[in-house]
């Protein structure tokens, strides 16, 4: 894939080579799209080989320019092979099974164990925080309220008070007049 | 609690695989606070979501990590969760989340050590003796391969396991790591050629291309 054509390898490779033309023909054409129009100089190896994702993943019609370059070239062919190789074994790694180290459970568990302690702890604190809220906000609405009731009083004629001033008793005013 | 650790679960299970009913129950059951149920998930659900983390993050300690803190994330946000996509489901996004931030982290706190990895180019051990019949193994060729994987750049790796080996589509890898479709390709090529130099580094060329006819791939 370094720039290393080898052609004329044989019928046998031909076969080989059709088995490669499926997917490089579906994609050839957004391989074209990106760096190859009609008439432009043939893709180098380089070229396909930055372009191979695309050859993987299909495109909608075919660059002749391309697929003439990879069916003739067999560096780029087996760089095709190896990268699929890499694709399908990646693919089979989900398949895979993968057996957790003791523990890994085990340890989820307590840590949720321990997150719910810290939560309940939490939602305690939160529920006595309104509880003492709720009580400070009582006493003071009792303490304006009795506050406002004996200024109330105060204002009411024959109230606490202004008898005493109504009596005149006790006032400067009273005490003018006499003299 | 107890009696649920007890539970025989299957060993392994894909995020998606389970029962969707009896992982709805569960689900529901454990939104209104039974966290036995939880728990239940938690069995059922946790090889899968370890194969993740550790394909993911490329080790067990920090597998480990990322395991918990996810079902912390999902116990803390299960209210939220409104079951528009299974639990698995979830759970997968929830994980790549943690293992994204934890890489994050683990970039920040060891930046030398990820530059040499990354700026290096090349993860080829060109010292390794390799023998051509364990080459020629398939089962060898996976392990090579996931020990490749361990060590691709963090930001390759994510891209090529949420690509290739969970399938998931661009659109959504991109969604999920917070980077474009773009990035998400361009990534994804490049991890792809760096496991491919690793995979075939010093190999013969007629062994990687066992299905062709001999002495047809004269590089």
């Amino acid at each position: 894939m370094t720039g290393g054509r080898g052609r004329g390898a044989g019928p046998g490779a031909m076969r080989w080579v059709s088995s490669l033309r499926r997917p490089i023909a579906r994609a050839a054409g957004s391989v074209g799209s990106l760096s190859w129009r009609r008439g432009a100089p043939e893709p180098s190896c380089q070229d396909v080989a930055a372009a191979l994702p695309l050859i993987l993943e299909g495109g909608s019609e075919a660059a002749s320019v391309t697929i003439a370059h990879v069916q003739g070239c067999l560096a780029c062919q087996a760089e095709l092979a190896r990268y699929r190789k890499v694709v399908r074994l990646l693919h089979q790694l989900q398949a895979t099974e993968i057996e957790p180290p003791p523990g890994v459970v085990a340890g989820v568990l307590s840590s949720l164990e321990a997150a719910a302690s810290r939560h309940m702890i939490r939602s305690l604190l939160t529920g006595r925080r309104v509880a003492y809220g709720t009580a400070v906000l009582a006493a003071g609405g009792a303490a304006t309220g009795l506050v406002a009731l004996a200024r109330t009083r105060s204002r009411v004629p024959g109230g606490l008070g202004s008898g005493v001033l109504a009596g005149g008793t006790v006032g400067p005013a009273r005490t003018a007049g006499q003299a | 609690m107890s009696a649920l650790r007890a539970v025989e679960l299957p060993a392994q299970a894909p995020l998606g695989g389970h029962g969707s009913d009896l992982a709805d129950g569960l689900v529901a059951r454990a939104k209104e606070g039974d966290r036995d149920a939880f728990e239940h998930l938690v069995l059922l659900t946790s090889p899968a979501c370890y194969a993740l983390a550790l394909r993911l993050v490329g080790n067990e300690h920090d597998a480990r990590d990322v395991v918990q803190d996810a079902y912390l994330r999902a116990f803390k946000g299960l209210r939220k969760f409104r079951g528009d996509a299974s639990f698995s489901t979830w759970l997968h996004r929830i994980t790549v989340n943690c293992a994204a931030s934890h890489l994050e982290r683990r970039a920040r706190s060891s930046h030398d050590l990820l530059d040499d990895v990354a700026d290096s180019g090349n993860l080829v051990d060109s010292t390794a003796e390799r023998d051509p019949e364990r080459v020629a193994s398939s089962a060898d060729d996976r392990e090579r391969l996931v020990e490749a994987l361990a060590e691709l750049p963090d930001q390759l790796r994510m891209v090529v396991v949420l690509r290739d080996v969970y399938d998931l589509p661009h659109k959504e890898i991109a969604k999920q790591l917070g980077i474009s479709q773009t990035a998400a390709k361009v990534r994804l090529h490049r991890a792809r050629r760096k496991l491919q130099d690793r995979l075939f580094a010093g190999r013969s060329p007629a062994l990687d291309l066992t299905s062709t006819p001999a002495g047809r791939v004269p590089l």
